[in-house]
């Protein structure tokens, strides 16, 4: 189990929740400066490949492209994890030792924090996507039944775990490696890319594909979203599950083992 | 006058050289960062190649780019972007933890213009190692295209790829005057996202918004006009308007940044 006691678990997250949300509002400008450039980027990768559509370079749609971007920078707003930075920093700077001696896990601190930016990021970003989807309703293709909708808000559940597990699984290398912002550039690209952000997932060649399915980043971003865009068939969803569990469970043994061979390495700074 | 302004040129040289020597020796410490950025640089060659192919797709081209137009677009990015990073960028986008733990105030102090000082205070060796993506891809587009080449082609294409730097040069430096102003503003990551269209081949947009991004916001002068210039679509009126726009940007970017020190308030 990666969590000992559960309610204690959610009791700090929840502190830490509220605690880091009211720090954040001390800078307010930022918050919306964060918005609008979250929004750049899809918005910049679906005039592209709006265009790569009509082209006709490819099996998607102009409409499959901006449902697809349009999407992504909503999911992405559920799934994604900024807690690796918080821990990883934590570990370089000395700062970790504090966690050791304290009666909780710090996961409920990172998840508390992760929480908090998202929560942010996505009350802001609403208005924005109410105004994207009125001008581009016609362009927005999005299957509402309910269970797909239920298929889809379990994926971005799963999707988020298996983010927070790989985040804070690699900000562990800091407890090997003291300065890892190298390959922390290195662990963004690489969920980038095999995540469907910036390519969706469906126009890469097929090894990359068969690749990509196989491994946990897809189910972080792509998986609810071709759910949503109506790529997968019913087995396909299934078995998107199935993998996606795999790499929960192998995930969280592997943070397990990897967090007991840390602590042995650990040494503190600055005390 | 001359005299005066060639031994400030020196001047300055000399104490980027510095600079540069010591950062090599923090690289030397940490030799797995730069492992790691190298490793990084192949793995966005791939990335970058994969991307391109699935963006041309069956055709031959896409908008008026050819494949091999695309990889040297991207390449040019990528050389830009990393260099600047090395050189500039990540100077400037701590300036705004300088300002909050009162570090600024030991730059203004130092007999060199603030713009250098909060600049070039270091060179981030590892970041130049991913650059190299940039250099396989543009030497891919030499390798093939070398025939049509002319020294006057070359010397267009050096010319807006040094305009390039002081584009994005500007860019950085005007978004990092806002620290001055308010600080933890959030605007570079805007700025990330602008600068992030240069990427793109400029065709993708039509009308208002290509004026922009050759106006308002020159990020087409850092990647599609060296890419045209170079595959001799542009000719050297594009290099002119490079020139131009590059030190008009800078000049600004000065100005505003001058402007926004007056405001700056010492947190120590």
């Amino acid at each position: 189990m990666l969590v000992q006691n559960p309610k204690q678990f959610i009791k700090v997250t929840f502190t830490t929740f509220r605690l880091f949300l009211s720090t954040e509002l001390t800078y307010r400008n930022q918050i919306l400066a964060w918005i609008l450039a979250d929004i750049f980027q899809p918005f910049i990768l679906a005039v592209l490949w709006a265009n790569v559509a009509r082209n006709g370079s490819n099996a998607l749609s102009v409409e499959q492209m901006v449902t697809y971007f349009f999407l992504i920078a909503i999911v992405s707003k559920f799934t994604k994890d900024f807690s690796d930075q918080y821990i990883s920093n934590k570990i370089m700077y000395g700062e970790f030792s504090k966690y050791l001696v304290k009666p909780f896990n710090y996961l409920s601190e990172a998840l508390g924090i992760s929480m908090a930016s998202k929560f942010l990021r996505l009350i802001i970003l609403i208005p924005f996507l109410v105004v994207t989807y009125i001008f581009f309703k016609d362009m927005i293709i999005i299957n509402t039944s309910s269970l797909n909708l239920f298929y889809a808000l379990s994926a971005v559940v799963i999707g988020f775990i298996i983010n927070f597990l790989l985040g804070n699984t690699f900000a562990l290398i800091a407890f090997f490696i003291k300065q890892i912002l190298g390959i922390r550039s290195f662990y963004e690209n690489t969920v980038t890319f095999l995540s469907g952000e910036v390519i969706p997932i469906m126009v890469m060649p097929i090894w990359a594909v068969i690749l990509v399915k196989v491994l946990p980043f897809r189910y972080t971003l792509s998986f609810p979203v071709e759910i949503l865009t109506n790529q997968l068939f019913q087995f396909e969803i299934i078995q998107g599950f199935y993998i996606a569990l795999f790499w929960i469970i192998s995930l969280t043994i592997f943070y397990k083992l990897l967090y007991r061979l840390a602590l042995k390495k650990y040494e503190a700074e600055g005390i | 006058m001359k005299q005066k302004e060639f031994s400030i040129f020196k001047y300055y040289r000399t104490i980027w050289i510095t600079i540069f020597k010591q950062s090599l020796s923090k690289a030397g410490t940490y030799r797995i960062e730069v492992i790691a950025r190298s490793l990084r640089g192949v793995f966005l060659v791939v990335t970058q190649v994969i991307f391109i192919n699935a963006v041309i797709g069956g055709s031959k081209s896409f908008v008026g780019w050819s494949l091999d137009e695309m990889y040297l677009l991207a390449g040019i990015f990528n050389t830009i972007n990393y260099m600047s990073w090395s050189l500039f960028s990540i100077n400037l986008w701590r300036l705004e933890e300088k300002i909050l733990k009162g570090e600024f105030d030991f730059i203004l102090l130092k007999p060199v213009s603030s713009i250098f000082g909060a600049s070039f205070t270091e060179f981030f060796v590892d970041d130049a190692m991913s650059a190299i993506s940039g250099v396989l891809l543009i030497g891919y587009y030499v390798v093939n295209h070398y025939q049509e080449f002319t020294l006057s082609l070359v010397l267009l294409f050096l010319i807006t790829m040094l305009s390039a730097f002081i584009i994005w040069f500007s860019f950085e430096l005007i978004f990092a005057s806002f620290d001055f102003v308010r600080v933890k503003n959030g605007l570079r990551e805007i700025k990330k996202q602008i600068t992030g269209v240069g990427k793109f081949p400029s065709d993708i947009w039509q009308g208002n918004m290509k004026y922009v991004f050759f106006t308002i916001l020159p990020v087409a002068f850092v990647g599609s006009v060296p890419a045209r210039v170079l595959s001799g679509v542009f000719d050297w009126r594009y290099a002119v308007l490079s020139v131009v726009i590059s030190l008009a940007f800078f000049f600004l970017a000065k100005a505003i940044w001058y402007h926004s020190l007056k405001r700056y308030t010492s947190a120590g």
